[in-house]
Order: structure tokens, then sequence, then C-alpha cells
């Protein structure tokens, strides 16, 4: 008898072992794929990363000038230049204005331009060019969504599944609008009837894990990322080993659980595969900074920045890491940047505050209006975070506070031209006048939950 | 066989008993003999001619289907039992005889179309194209299907392809059917037979894998649950699936459902580990509770969580798990989060069931980190108590201050060793977040130390005597008197600056190995760590570059073993400062096409 079931069984582990190897890259060509490609075949680059996916009708589909522009346009995103991007996929749309493939592209480029409106007119440009065109009514829903829309982007996508009611894509992408919506139940459900559809299908095998990561049943995100990502040993191999969404989502619940190396790993995985990954670039470019690699984490961040410069948090992460390389012009113009992309990042004051404290000399400022602004920005910081500091975060910031005033008093009484400096290592009292320094250390206790 | 062929040869007329029992002779002989090619003609027209005249026809028709099933001919054994079923049109030789091969014979040879298509399937080149083989192959074995194959191998691989080609309810309603038909025998009673039990195995597996293959938890632990509860599962199965039922209710978030596995999984005579890790995973689950709730339900969830772990220590008091190293970690925090008093008894018990067990898990992390941080918690109390600021509050004479001070530094190098052996020591490397806080909270007991002693600044130079002769000496030397101030003053300082050198030099040695170590090792965001950085960013400004040179350059190297020395540039602790930025959340993001 010839039995095709499993012979070994699938058993859960109560702690996931991630035996992962990643490296960096630098990817530029792209290698094009077979012309009839299914969708969601990954494009890839020469060096291995993934620069996309494959749509529906198997490619861009175009021929001739409008070609050429759209490549032009896909070699410039390569980069992070969204500005010839868009311009390029402009061109390539009025070439040939009956691909929905330049006006997705668009679409994209122009929502991480942070032009919405003009992201979900391309997005309708390109299913109304071809109806049969789902990655670009996902992405429709999806920026609706996004946007504040949801019950909008909902009617949408229902309506669209009620005429393709086999369709995984769209079933996927109504489960992860479900997701972001908090109704897990629904999320999930949608997304196991895509996988029935097509139970090869990676975006909601991706869909299933990250919303138990929204959901917080992190057990549950952490079977479904090792079924995706290293499977259950020969009975079950891992469905998409290389998948640089499901890598992010393990890599963020590696560097909360504080398993920091296999974080990373992922995270460059991730990058690898994905160059464009925003949240992996800034997950690791944050994480270089913390372990005092500001030299590293710098062309990631800068990356990040140039792939959606609109990211509030990848411009306050290049600001910290300019900062600490002492780049401090540079680094100004980051926080200022991710302040006016989000006027609530606290964080971006505490850094102001930092760098303005503890900098030599910042250009443009005399030595006095430095201080007033480290005072300034700390103060915004701790008034903004309210009393205590979020968990988990020690910022000492009464101490810094404490001791910019000190300065401040110090170059009160200082005559112009410069504070002396401190009484370095004399090991006695500060010079008569000067402020006493900071209260007794009381360090805090050393248990956290 | 010459002699044979030659008689039939001659013989005038085929009806003649001896020529066709010849014939059949010959044709046999050359079916023992492995001259198929040559038998199959003759055993045909013997077949054809005499069948239902002779019982030569129905043993000719016998050894043609022989050998088709020899050569897994399946197309003309199924052609052969076609050809003598009346109700498929053809003409019967021997009924009776017939009925015994002809129902196996088409079980087997639809059995082995389907097969054909299964391997066809499975050796297709693209994976992603191949549904349509692999319907063909669900189908095969589904027209396959016969009820009397106790083994269900037609349902099973049906059930198999229809997964493979992506119809997982059609898979999953076979598989239910399977189980449901091995476990229920026809007449109401649980089949015992081998083949049934094998099936019934095999359609679990497979319901298993399918649930797996479609992310569906809920139902992945209601089948491990029904398989836990299956009459024709061997025990170690049954608690196998009881524990993986448990584990994915705990993840759900499914109390009562956890729980009645947690019953069932008891009831199946685990050992002593499979028992302990049960408990365990049943009685964190009201922590895990506890951690995620809002500030409404807290109090409700901490009691809830403390009583459930409180309960599991109990019952396995006696053993050695690390588990019991966890479990008293937790109950630790969450008395220390509601202030309870015992919440001590509870940090102690963490250190000592590590250090009772002998080797193992126990001594790993995270276990040893959670013990680490245990004992470090225990001396915290007293560092406390020394880092009041009265304790280090001076006033009075250089003598006086001198010998308060003395004395509180006896207390801190007391301290300082008791940091050392309970913490630094015992733990190494098996613990280095909570050994490095610990290396940072001795460096903040000289911090607590030269701090009080930098600010005092109210010194009464002379006791009273001294004053006395001062004052005098005012009135009738006052050079003299403004000398002997003088001299005091300078004596005070210098006292007071050896005193701080030295205290600094161990403050920083210590501050600068934690913040150093950290940063080699990745150890992020623990709090004592965290304050030792903000300490030694503060002191670079207070010291100056240079003195944190001085003392930084002469700390030994944990990384190599003190061979070498840490290395300093100028201000670099203020690039280790900085507040943690908001997480992330992931996000669908829309990438390009090519």
């Amino acid at each position: 008898m010839m039995l095709k079931t499993f012979s070994t069984k699938i058993l859960l582990p109560v702690g996931l072992l991630a035996l992962l190897g990643a490296c960096g890259g630098d990817d530029k060509k792209v290698v094009a794929p077979a012309p009839d490609s299914g969708a969601g075949t990954p494009v890839m680059t020469q060096a291995g990363g993934q620069v996309g996916v494959v749509d529906s009708a198997g490619g861009s589909g175009l021929t001739g000038a409008a070609r050429s522009r759209y490549e032009e346009g896909w070699q410039a995103w390569l980069n992070g230049d969204l500005a010839t991007a868009k311009k390029k996929f402009q061109e390539a749309q009025s070439l040939d204005p009956k691909s929905p493939a330049p006006p997705y592209s668009l679409g994209v480029v122009l929502e991480r331009l942070g032009d919405v409106a003009g992201a979900q007119q391309s997005y309708r440009s390109a299913f109304s060019a071809n109806p049969d065109h789902e990655i670009s009514m996902c992405a429709y829903a999806l920026s609706l969504a996004g946007a504040g829309h949801a019950g909008e982007a909902d009617t949408f996508i229902s309506d669209k599944r009620n005429k393709k009611p086999n369709s995984p894509r769209l079933a996927a992408c109504n489960a992860e609008m479900k997701s972001i919506g908090k109704d897990h139940a629904t999320a999930q459900q949608l997304a196991q009837d895509a996988l029935r559809m097509d139970p090869d299908f990676k975006d909601a095998m991706v869909t299933i894990a990250r919303d138990h990561y929204r959901a917080r049943k992190l057990d549950l995100a952490k079977y479904a990322l090792q079924a995706i990502l290293d499977g259950f040993g020969d009975a079950s191999p891992a469905r998409d080993k290389d998948n640089a969404e499901a890598r992010l989502i393990r890599g963020l619940i590696y560097r909360e659980g504080g398993a920091r190396a296999v974080a990373l790993q992922d995270f460059e995985a991730a990058v690898k595969r994905r160059p464009d990954l925003v949240e992996a670039l800034v997950n690791l470019g944050s994480m270089r900074l913390e372990a005092g690699n500001a030299n590293d984490a710098m062309p990631v961040l800068e990356s990040a920045t140039r792939f959606a410069p609109n990211n509030a948090l990848a411009h306050l992460n290049l600001g910290d890491c300019y900062r600490l390389l002492g780049r401090y012009a540079d680094a100004k113009k980051e926080f200022d940047l991710a302040l006016s992309r989000d006027s609530s990042l606290a964080a971006a004051h505490y850094d102001l505050g930092l760098m303005y404290l503890t900098a030599p000399t910042i250009p443009g400022n005399s030595p006095d209006s430095q201080v007033s602004t480290a005072i300034k920005e700390l103060e915004t910081y701790r008034t903004m975070r309210g009393p205590k500091p979020p968990p988990g975060v020690q910022d000492d910031i009464d101490d810094l506070i404490a001791r910019a005033k000190a300065k401040q008093a110090e170059l009160k009484q200082t005559p112009a031209g410069g504070a002396p400096p401190p009484a370095a290592g004399s090991g006695s009292a500060k010079p008569s006048g000067a402020p006493p320094a900071a209260k007794p250390a009381t360090p805090p206790p050393a248990g956290k939950k | 066989m010459a002699a044979r062929e030659d008689f039939v040869r001659v013989a005038s007329s085929p009806s003649i008993p001896r020529a066709i029992e010849y014939r059949y002779y010959v044709a046999e002989q050359l079916f023992l003999y492995g001259h198929w090619d040559e038998a199959k003609p003759r055993f045909e027209s013997l077949w054809r001619e005499q069948c239902g005249v002779t019982a030569y026809g129905h043993q000719a028709w016998l050894r043609l289907v022989t050998m088709a099933a020899k050569e897994r001919d399946a197309d003309r054994a199924l052609a052969l039992s076609e050809a003598v079923d009346p109700k498929s049109g053809g003409k019967s030789c021997d009924a009776k005889g017939e009925a015994e091969y002809a129902n196996p014979l088409r079980l087997e040879a639809g059995l082995e179309k389907a097969r054909k298509k299964l391997a066809e399937a499975e050796s297709s080149p693209t994976p992603a194209k191949s549904t349509p083989a692999w319907r063909e192959a669900a189908l095969a074995y589904e027209r396959a299907d016969n009820p009397a194959d106790a083994r269900a191998e037609a349902k099973l691989n049906a059930a198999y392809a229809w997964r493979k080609a992506g119809e997982g309810k059609k898979a999953a309603l076979l598989y239910e059917r399977v189980i449901a038909e091995t476990e229920v025998g026809e007449d109401g009673k649980v089949s015992a037979s081998t083949s049934a039990k094998e099936a019934n195995a095999h359609a679990y597996d497979g319901l298993l894998a399918l649930h797996h293959e479609t992310f569906d938890y809920a139902s992945l632990a209601a089948t491990n649950a029904r398989l836990a509860r299956s009459p024709l599962a061997t025990e170690s199965r049954r608690r196998e699936a009881a524990m993986q039922a448990l584990l994915v209710d705990a993840g759900l978030g499914d109390r009562d459902a956890m729980v009645e596995m947690h019953g069932v999984h008891g009831s199946l005579h685990p050992s002593a580990n499979e028992r302990i890790a049960a408990d365990y995973r049943v009685s964190v689950f009201e922590y895990d509770v506890w951690a995620a709730a809002d500030h409404t339900a807290r109090d409700q969830a901490r009691t809830r969580a403390t009583r459930s772990l409180v309960a599991f220590v109990r019952a396995h008091e006696r053993e050695t798990s690390a588990l019991l190293v966890e479990a008293s970690y937790r109950i630790a925090m969450l008395k220390r989060d509601a202030r309870e008093p015992d919440a001590n008894t509870w940090l102690r018990q963490t250190v000592q069931r590590r250090d009772n067990s002998a080797a193992g898990e126990a001594r790993k992390a995270p276990h040893a980190e959670h013990a680490a941080e245990a004992a470090l918690l225990l001396i915290d109390e007293e560092m406390a108590a020394f880092d009041s600021p009265t304790r280090h509050s001076y006033g009075g004479t250089p003598r006086e201050i001198l010998r308060k001070y003395r004395d509180n530094a006896k207390v801190a190098v007391a301290l300082d060793e008791r940091l050392e052996r309970e913490v630094v020591r015992r733990y190494g490397s098996a613990a280095p977040e909570w050994v490095l806080a610990a290396v940072a909270r001795q460096g903040a007991l000289f911090d607590t130390l030269r701090t009080g002693l930098y600010n005092a600044t109210k010194v009464t130079y002379f006791d009273a005597q001294g004053e006395a002769v001062v004052a005098s000496l005012r009135k009738t030397n006052p050079d003299r008197a403004v000398e002997l101030e003088d001299v005091a003053k300078d004596t005070w300082r210098s006292s007071k600056k050896k005193e701080l050198e030295d205290a600094d030099t161990i403050m920083v040695r210590r501050y600068a190995t934690a913040a150093h170590e950290a940063r080699r090792l990745d150890i992020h965001n623990n709090p004592v760590i965290a304050r030792a950085l903000g300490r030694l960013v503060y002191f670079t400004e207070i010291l100056g570059d240079s003195a944190m040179e001085r003392y930084v350059t002469s700390t030994p190297d944990p990384s190599t073993k003190g061979a070498t020395k840490l290395a300093y540039t100028s201000s670099m602790y203020t690039s280790f400062l900085r507040v943690d930025p908001p997480a992330t959340q992931p996000q669908t993001t829309n990438t390009l096409l090519p």
C-alpha cells in the first residue's frame, strides 16, 4: 500500500530555534522573470534581492518606448530615487495608457512620497485599465484603510470579492484589512480561505502570522512563521524560507523578546530580500545604533529615508545616527523632518536636547543659546512623555535637565569667551559658586518585570 | 508439448475434449515457464471459445487476469473484469468463481490507475502548475474507493491529492470519514484490526498536516483534542496529542479548552518531565494574562497568576526542574508588583532552586539570568538603605566627616564584595545581563559614596578647642590665624581629593566595565546598566576627559580576561546614551512590479 500522508508527525515546539544565515548585499541588476511566471513570483536581482513581485499578467507587458521608460523608472526605484521613478512611470503611462503596470508602480511611488490621493488615483487607473489587476485593487484598498477610510476600503474590497470569489489575493487582502481593524477572527478566517483557494499563496501565510502578532498571540505567530520560514522537518518543509515580510515579523518578535542576535539576522535577511522594506531597514539601523555601530547604521537608515521620505521614524533614527557621528547640522535637519512628519514624536525632542547638551558646538549657536535649546527640548520631551518614562525606557531626563541647567548657570557666571572646563580630575568640589553636583546617585531598583 | 501440439493440429474438431485439454496444457506450460507473450493469445482464444462451455474457459480467464495483475496492467485487468460482468455487458463464464476475483481485481486495478496518476502529479516539474494532475489523482482514487478496503488507501490518498490540489475541504471530509469509519465500525463497535488502526492514524496525521498547511490553529487544537481521546490511538500518541492541543489552546487564549486538555494529558500516564511541562504551561497561562492586562484588570489577574504559579511550585516541590526556577521568579515579580512582604522569599527560592539544580537547563539562560536578577534584588534592599541621602549627608569637622565617610566606605566595600560573591562570580557568563547589572550596581555604590563626600561643603575646620585658639589668635595674631585656617582648609581639600580619587577609580572602573561589556555583548535596555551609562556621561563632564581616560584605560578589559585595558576616546559615553524611539508596527508594504 502506498499511503501519501505524513509519516512524521508535526509537533509544535515549546521554544522555537532559528538557524538562520543572513548577510547584507548590494543588489542592482534585476533578473527579468520568465514570461510565464505566475502571480506572486518574486522578482530578483542578481545578488538575490527581491525587489518586486510579478503581477497576474506576468510582468509589465509593455513594449517599445513605454517599456524603456518603465525600466528606467524601475532602475530609479532600485536606487531609491523616487522622484525620477515617478517621472518615468508617468511617461510610461502616457505612452501606454492601457497597461496597468505603470499606474500601479506610480501609485506605489506616490504613496511612498506621501501623495496618498495621487497614489489612490493611480491604483484606480491601473485596475480600470485592466479589471483583473488584483494587486492594484488590493493596494488601493490598503491605501484607503491606511488613510483612515476603513469602511470605504471594506466596501470596495467586498465588492471586488463578490465579483471574484475565488481570488486568493483579494481574500488575503481583505484579511489584512480586517486585521488592521482588529477583527482578528475574521482576518484569520479570510486568510485561511485564501490558502484553501491556493495552498501556496504566500501573502495569506504572512497575513496570518502578522495578524497573530497584532493580536499579541505570539506563540501562534511564531508557529506560523516557523511554518513559513523553517518548516517542521521533512514532513512539512518551509513554505517560503526567504520571505522578507515573515523575516521582518519574526525579527520584531525576537527583538521584543531580547533575542537580539537572531533579530538582527532576520532584519538583515529581510533587507537583503526586499531592499525597499522600510520597517526592516529602520529596525536594522536602530539595532546597529544600539550596538554602537553608527557607521554601519547610516547607509541602512539613509536607504530607509530614500524609500520612505515621509517615514518619521526613519528620519528620527537617521538623525540620531548623525548625532552619534558628530554631524550635528545633518542630525538637526533629520530631527526636524521627523517632527514635521509626526509632531508627537517625543524621542525627537530628547535626541535634540541630548545633542544640544553634549555637542561641543553646534554651528549657528552660541554656547548660551545651545544650552537654552537643550533645556527647552529636554523639557518638551519630559512634558510629552508624561510623569514616567514608557515601560522599558531609561531616559534619565531629570538628570539631563539638571545638568543642562547647571551648565547654563556656569555659563552665566563665566565672562564672555567661553566657559572654562569643569574641574577636571581635581577630585575636589567644583569651583566656589558652582552649582552642586547632581543629586546623590540613587540607582533604581534592579528589578524589572 | 510438441506432441500435444501435433495432436491438436491433426484433430479434426476442436471440440474433441482431449484436444482442448492439450491446448490448455501447452498454454499452461508456456505460462509457467514465463513465455507470457506466447501464452496470452492461447489463453485468450481458449477463454473466448470455452467461456460457459467447459471449465477451461474460466481457467483461461483466470490465467489472463493473473498475468495482467502481475504486469500491473490495470486497464487490461479492469477490461477482463468487465468482460465477465453481465452488468457491464459482458458474459460470465463461471459466476461463482469470477465473483471471488472480480471485485478485488476491480479495486486493485482502480488503485493501480490512481497510483499512476499520483506518481505523475508528484513528478510534475513545475509544482505550481501541477494542480490538474493532483486533481486527476484525487478523482482516480475516489473512483477506486471501495468499502471493503479496510486500509482506506483510496480515501487517504484521495485526501492527500485533494490537499495538494488546494481542495482542503474535500481532503478534510475524506479524513473525517476514515476517522469516523475506523473508530466506529458498521456494527457500532470500535474496530480492532491493525489495518483500521493504521488507517485511523494516517487520517489523523493527514488532517493535522492539513490544518498546519492552512495555518488553522483552532482546528489543529480541536483535532488534537479528538485524537487525545481516540480509542484506536496508542496511549503515547494520545498523550502527545493532548499536549499539542494544550499548547495551541494556550496560544489561542482558550483557558477552558487548555484546562480540559491538561486533565486528559494527566490521565494518560505522562512521565515526570511531560507532566511538569504541561503543568507549567497551564500555570503560566495566568501570568501571561496578567502581563497583558490593563490597569483595571491587573489586580485580579495578578491574584489568579500568583495562585496558579504557587500551586505549581507546591505540586512539584521536590523536583529540580528549571521550570521551578521560572515559576519562583515569576511569583517573586508578581509579589514585588503588589508590594507583598514575602516577595523576597520567592526571590530566595529562585536562587536556591537554580543552585539545587546540579546541572542542565536551570544553569543556562534564561533561568540563570532570572536567578542572577533575583540574587541582585535580594541585595538591593540593603543597597537602597546605603543609598539613602541622609546617610551621606556630612557636616562637622574634617575628622568627623572623614570618619563617617570611611565608615560608609567600609559598608560600600562590603556590599561590593557581596555583589561580587553572590552575583558576579556565582553566575559569570551564564547570566551576562544581570552580572553586568551587578557590576554597574557596584559602581553605583561608590557613586553614592563619592557624591556624598563631593557635596560635603559645610565644613567646620576646627573643633571647639581649635576654634577657641583660632578665635584668640584672630585678635592677637591675625596673620597666624589666617595661616592656620589656610592649613586646615588645604588639609581638608587634600584629604577629600584623595578619598574622591580612590572612590572615582573604583566607580568608573565598575561603570565602564558594565558599559563596555554590555555594548560588546549587545545587551540593551537593562535599567541598571542604562543608569550606569547616564552616570558615565555625567562624570565625563564633572571629572573631565583626562581623568576619565586615566580611570578607563587602567580598567582591565574582561573580553581579554584582563590581558588588555579598556579603550577610551574623548566624550565617548555620550554616544552610548540614547532613548529608544517608538517601535515600528509591521504593515503590508506595496512594492513595485517589474
